[in-house]
């Protein structure tokens, strides 16, 4: 497999060289950082998506990761409350089930292609990178042994519901605060506005998406961790 | 709805015309340039939804004043930053050069919300994938995928909701219940999908998917008058830039007030570049509107 051999070599390049010159040449060029944010974000995203194309995924995995994204995207109209946003843990439990490169993806594809039914914006990208970490973060932690992938007693599912909060508050929600304090700060003073950003970004959108996602993951994580076993164990998706 | 000249383009034409204005709004931060770009797109919005859009855009306007006027606010500095203060709040020194920045950061947001606005409504998720077939087709095929799969499974979870009516679960009850409801809905939708995957996915197989190199259905077809178009967008876009990298773009108000004058050829030539790169599409939409009233009125 010379093709995957050269991949794997490339992500190395990308990781240990071209994104450290680039924060170190845009930091102290002329302090762009937003535009060194967003090479950053895009060349992430090029490694997942394009070890995704050299892996010449199946038919299984194609449709499998197409319901997943659906499914987090309509998610959303099913539940009646519109502030309720339960997407974060499909794409959670989806890391957990399918593993992190997977979970990435599925976060990625996911605010893409919510943004096109709702409206895309320059918060696109920084959207599609912190989804896409938090199924990356959610499959590696399962794959760690700190999630359960079959919750059965009351303290495993506690750790799950935990751990979703946990990953809004502290990565997902300051990624996306991160766009606001940018673009805000592009032109007016220094990193102490940063303070009040965050604050507002914390109280008014992370913490009830956080609470969204605990009571997503508490009432449903259980039962479509489930189902994506049986439908494993059923048709054989998946199994490399 | 968005089938004039520009959007009938190319997708390459349309995504690199709005990337390139976007990322040239965002960083020009000066009041002539910004003040332009925000009536191109005003202009172009208003072509593309004629009077529809005129609520949005003078809702624009209250929107504009509340960031301008809080802006001052997040500007963590205690002393007062520039000469003539207009009142304290909070402790705060608000001067005119604080309002007139915020302005500036506000006039910057707008005119990326209603060029995001043209974008949505020109690019649409099939130009987005033919763009992108070429280059990562199993990503493209997952998101046509997606994009098929989200109005179905809302048909069907609206089929399920009534279902569950029928037999007297869910429509009564405190939010919790509701939010149990929900849960079981979103349950039931899940299992159905499942089920669905795996029967997409052995049609797919027995029609042959990753037995061969995988072509893409291309809708858009690269003409002659693309090119033209692609050509002469660069190279407004380049003028542009150029007279930006000369400094003709640039603008502060905190600590002193400096606004880069135009007056000089390569200014005004960027400048110039400028409009007429943000104008392109209204022309385009208006020269097509003319065009078609001049033919009619001849037959």
């Amino acid at each position: 497999m010379k093709k995957t051999a050269s991949l794997r070599w490339l992500r190395w390049v990308i990781v240990l060289v071209i994104l450290p010159a680039v924060v170190y040449l845009c930091s102290i060029s002329d302090r762009k950082y937003y535009l060194s944010a967003l090479l950053v974000i895009a060349m992430t995203m090029a490694v997942f998506f394009l070890s995704f194309e050299r892996r010449m995924p199946q038919a299984r995995e194609l449709a499998l990761l197409a319901v997943m994204c659906a499914l987090a995207v309509a998610a959303r109209v099913i539940v009646p409350f519109p502030s309720f946003k339960p997407t974060m843990a499909v794409i959670i439990l989806a890391g957990m089930a399918f593993g992190a490169e997977r979970g990435f993806l599925c976060g990625a594809v996911t605010a893409l292609v919510s943004n096109l039914f709702f409206s895309q914006g320059p918060w696109t990208p920084w959207q599609m990178m912190g989804y896409g970490m938090g199924g990356l973060l959610a499959g590696l932690a399962c794959h760690a042994g700190i999630l359960c992938r079959r919750p059965r007693t009351v303290g495993q599912l506690a750790t799950l519901v935990v751990f979703g909060f946990v990953l809004i508050v502290v990565v997902v929600g300051p990624i996306l605060d991160t766009s606001t304090y940018l673009t805000v700060s592009m032109k007016s003073a220094g990193t102490t506005a940063a303070g009040p950003i965050y604050l507002t970004g914390l109280l008014t959108a992370n913490l009830p998406h956080a609470a969204a996602t605990a009571v997503t993951l508490a009432l449903f994580g259980r039962s479509l961790l489930d189902m994506l076993d049986r439908i494993q164990t059923k048709s054989g998706l998946l199994q490399d | 709805m968005g089938t004039d000249r520009f959007s009938s383009a190319h997708p390459a034409v349309s995504f690199g015309y709005f990337m390139a204005v976007i990322l040239l709004s965002v960083m020009l931060l000066h009041p002539v340039y910004l003040l332009l770009s925000l009536a191109g797109a005003a202009a172009y919005l208003l072509a593309l939804q004629g009077r529809r859009a005129v609520p949005l855009l003078l809702g624009m306007v209250p929107l504009f004043l509340v960031i301008t006027t809080l802006s001052p606010l997040l500007n963590p500095l205690k002393d007062p930053q520039g000469g003539h203060v207009v009142c304290t709040l909070f402790g705060r020194y608000i001067t005119w050069e604080l309002l007139c920045n915020g302005a500036m950061l506000s006039a910057m947001f707008l005119a990326m919300v209603l060029w995001f606005l043209c974008y949505s409504h020109v690019m649409t998720g099939d130009k987005f994938t033919t763009l992108f077939a070429p280059l990562l087709p199993s990503l493209s095929l997952l998101l046509v995928m997606v994009l098929r799969l989200v109005p179905a499974y809302g048909r069907k979870a609206k089929q399920i909701v009534t279902a569950r009516q029928c037999i007297g679960l869910g429509g009564s009850g405190g939010k919790g219940q509701a939010l149990r409801g929900a849960m079981a809905n979103l349950s039931a939708l899940t299992a159905w999908a499942l089920e669905g995957a795996i029967v997409t996915a052995d049609s797919m197989r027995s029609r042959g998917y990753g037995a061969a190199r995988r072509t893409s259905f291309r809708l858009y077809r690269f003409s002659l008058s693309d090119g033209l178009l692609l050509a002469l967008m660069a190279a407004l876009a380049a003028v542009t830039a150029a007279a930006a990298a000369a400094g003709y773009a640039r603008a502060e108000f905190v600590p002193a007030v400096y606004i880069a004058g135009s007056n000089t050829p390569l200014g005004a030539a960027g400048l110039i570049a400028w409009a007429i790169l943000l104008l392109l599409p209204t022309i385009l939409h208006l020269w097509e509107d003319m065009t078609w009233r001049i033919l009619r009125s001849k037959i």
